[in-house]
């Protein structure tokens, strides 16, 4: 099912699993994604999608395998990845303004201990601009609507000058402008060799946007380029009913306090 | 006044002491407690504050003697114990963080009240004035303490400096400061000892019980009154210190006063008052807001009844009388005649005789209303489905409160029709 990627891909995912409260959510997940293509991970609610996102950037730990990004382990290449998180994942009546949430895009760039400087103050400004809301940037995030707080994400997430961008449905809750106008944004990032990993929801405008897809239901079902993978058939494994048996079994997992892998347990209590 | 004119002259060493400690103490203490507030540890930072009781008796016991040193070590100590304990729990079981710190909370103080007794009990004369830790003892302060407060004070005070952003970006998402290979385990580490500081510091201000009021309430306060953080560490901190000040006033004039709960009553006053009076988040300026949000939905009510009494007689300028208004419209009598009034004052209607007419501004202002209300029922009925019958009552509230440009984008989007879903024409300023 994996297609060659011939160049080094900008991420490999090796036989990862990932468990809450010991059941696993994703078992067993392979997959390799080239650089430079916009990427939409798809699958129904609880497939795991913003958990796939989360782990490969080392945000939740990962029961077996391993994840690579441009060939090296995520702690060497931090400063080439950029997340967007989900927009409701923070309290927007944050005491801050646009341009300081767009400035947070700069400090992994800055260090520890160190100010903001002009330099930075411009790139925030550039990138707001990027998204059509440098004239919000004195704005109180508290003040803004769903589509300009996305906005606002978005620029902080350009303002890192990353390689790689994850993003977890940077498209929910967005009025039908502002996605036309971060479509065109993110593939305008993959003609510049950016590449752009997207969780997303709505079917519909998977061929439109999407280069490759990631199609997910706890495990991987396919992924590839989007006119040999997005099929009918694969559509049918992903959205069809989940695996009960796979389900009966983490649950078991939880249940009986086993370890996901032989050796590697704790102690719990 | 006199008094007031000594304390504040700092001529007498002892209240030198006092003032610079109060300030001190309560200052660094609401600087550190406006990030427990945004990363919404209060409730944690209570805990702590109970559970440095134990240490301190614990270093009391040990060194046998009230050097703050001693003291702040062993407070340190079971501060940081208490929220290992709460993480662990919640983490490890299935009781829940508020459950956790409730049991955390009281288990350490009562462990700490039995042995302040023990200690009591024991005749020790060195301990007269431990139990200060209850309550505060800020009018108490020696140059001692100080010297002590103070390093710890500015340790605090550098730690926030230096990592302002990344405690900010750590309250505001942390799963992004993660992504940025922040390394967020320590910097939490690192707010964590500093709010554990910052109790074993402010419990000599306020003792115990009431430490989590000097942590958290500056910087609720604070949180009224601006939309910076750095503003907010500012105003908190300021807040912090004059509570403090007030305080160790009132016990210098009234030795038997306590000096904590004085701080805390001066500085919930304060966020009372914030409470009420900030700009755009307090009460009042929210009801005022309210109010004039009533006043101009009153106003074009009235304005638009003229209007539609002027449709019907082809007439906009002619005059009616209060009871035709009332007729068209129901309003109460005297309301009506107080918007009347008002909008007499603004220049919409004049009155001849007993009768009311528009002028040309009120005509203007009553026929946009008309409009908007028009256009926004077809709108509902063409663009959201929304079946006529239904779309009136919407159409009300939408009237008063599009802006221009809406009104222009509601314009162009419906191609400027004619006829409402009622039939009812729908008037534009110059006919299209």
């Amino acid at each position: 099912m994996q297609p060659d990627i011939t160049t080094t891909p900008a991420l490999e995912v090796h036989d990862l699993t990932v468990a809450f409260d010991r059941k696993p959510v994703l078992w067993n997940i392979d997959l390799k994604l080239p650089a430079g293509k916009l990427i939409g991970i798809i699958g129904p609610n609880g497939a795991g999608k913003s958990t796939l996102i989360k782990t490969v950037m080392g945000l939740l730990p990962l029961s077996s395998g391993y994840v690579r990004l441009y060939d090296q382990p995520i702690d060497n290449v931090r400063g080439r990845i950029s997340y967007v998180p989900q927009r409701e994942s923070v309290d927007w009546d944050f005491p801050a303004s646009v341009m300081d949430v767009v400035l947070m895009g700069r400090y992994g760039k800055l260090g520890l201990f160190r100010r903001v400087r002009q330099a930075d103050r411009d790139v925030a400004l550039d990138c707001l601009r990027k998204v059509g809301m440098e004239a919000y940037a004195n704005r109180q995030i508290s003040q803004l609507s769903g589509g300009q707080q996305q906005r606002t994400f978005l620029a902080r997430a350009l303002a890192q000058q990353a390689d790689i961008y994850f993003m977890d449905e940077p498209f929910a809750g967005v009025d039908a402008a502002t996605e036309k106008a971060i479509i065109g944004l993110l593939q305008a990032m993959t003609e510049a060799q950016k590449t752009v990993i997207v969780v997303h929801h709505d079917l519909q405008s998977v061929t439109r946007y999407f280069d490759w897809v990631i199609m997910l239901n706890t495990r991987l079902v396919a992924c590839g380029p989007t006119e040999t993978t997005f099929t009918q058939q694969n559509l049918q494994e992903t959205y069809g009913g989940k695996l009960t048996l796979l389900s009966d079994v983490g649950d078991l997992i939880r249940r009986e306090h086993f370890p996901n892998r032989e050796g590697i347990s704790k102690p719990a209590l | 006044m006199n008094s007031l004119i000594d304390f504040l002259s700092l001529a007498d060493p002892n209240i030198r002491f006092v003032v610079i400690g109060s300030i001190l103490l309560t200052a660094s203490s609401a600087i550190v407690g406006t990030f427990t507030f945004l990363h919404k540890k209060s409730l944690v930072g209570d805990a702590i504050a109970h559970a440095v009781l134990p240490g301190i008796c614990l270093g009391f016991i040990l060194s046998g003697t009230k050097n703050p040193a001693y003291l702040i070590v062993g407070a340190f100590i079971t501060g940081w114990l208490s929220l290992v304990s709460v993480e662990f729990i919640t983490r490890r079981t299935r009781i829940k963080e508020d459950t956790a710190i409730g049991l955390v909370l009281s288990v350490f103080f009562g462990v700490g009240i039995v042995m302040l007794t023990v200690i009591q009990k024991s005749g020790n004369a060195a301990q007269s004035g431990l139990d200060h830790f209850l309550f505060g003892k800020a009018a108490a302060l020696v140059g001692e303490d100080l010297m002590v407060f103070g390093t710890v004070a500015v340790v605090l005070l550098l730690c926030v400096f230096l990592l302002f952003k990344e405690f900010s970006l750590l309250a505001f998402d942390k799963a992004y400061a993660q992504s940025i290979g922040l390394p967020v385990r320590r910097i939490e580490l690192v707010l964590t000892s500093l709010i554990v500081l910052a109790v074993v510091i402010g419990i000599q201000a306020v003792g115990v019980v009431l430490m989590a009021a000097i942590l958290i309430t500056p910087a609720a306060a604070a949180r009224f009154w601006t939309h910076k953080v750095g503003v907010m560490v500012f105003l908190a901190s300021v807040f912090g210190a004059f509570s403090g000040l007030a305080g160790a006033y009132i016990s210098y004039i009234a030795p038997a006063m306590p000096t904590g709960p004085w701080i805390v009553i001066v500085i919930s006053t304060i966020a009372f008052i914030s409470f009420f009076l900030a700009p755009r988040r307090g009460v009042i300026s929210r009801l005022v807001r309210q109010r004039s949000i009533r006043r101009t939905i009153n106003n074009e009510n009235v304005l638009k009844t003229l209007y539609q009494l002027g449709e019907e007689s082809k007439n906009f300028l002619r005059p009616h009388a209060e009871a035709d208004i009332l007729h068209k419209r129901r309003y109460p009598a005297a309301l009506l005649a107080s918007v009347l009034h008002r909008l007499q004052r603004q220049g919409y209607v004049q009155r001849t005789g007993t009768a009311w007419q528009l002028t040309e501004e009120g005509m203007s202002r009553g026929q946009r209303v008309v409009k908007i209300h028009r256009l926004w029922e077809l709108y509902l009925t063409t663009h959201v489905n929304i079946a006529p019958d239904h779309v009136h009552d919407d159409a009300d509230t939408i009237e008063h409160l599009l802006t221009p440009e809406l009104e222009t984008e509601l314009e162009r989007l419906l191609n400027y029709p004619r006829v409402d879903p009622h039939q009812a024409e729908i008037p534009y300023k110059k006919p299209v």
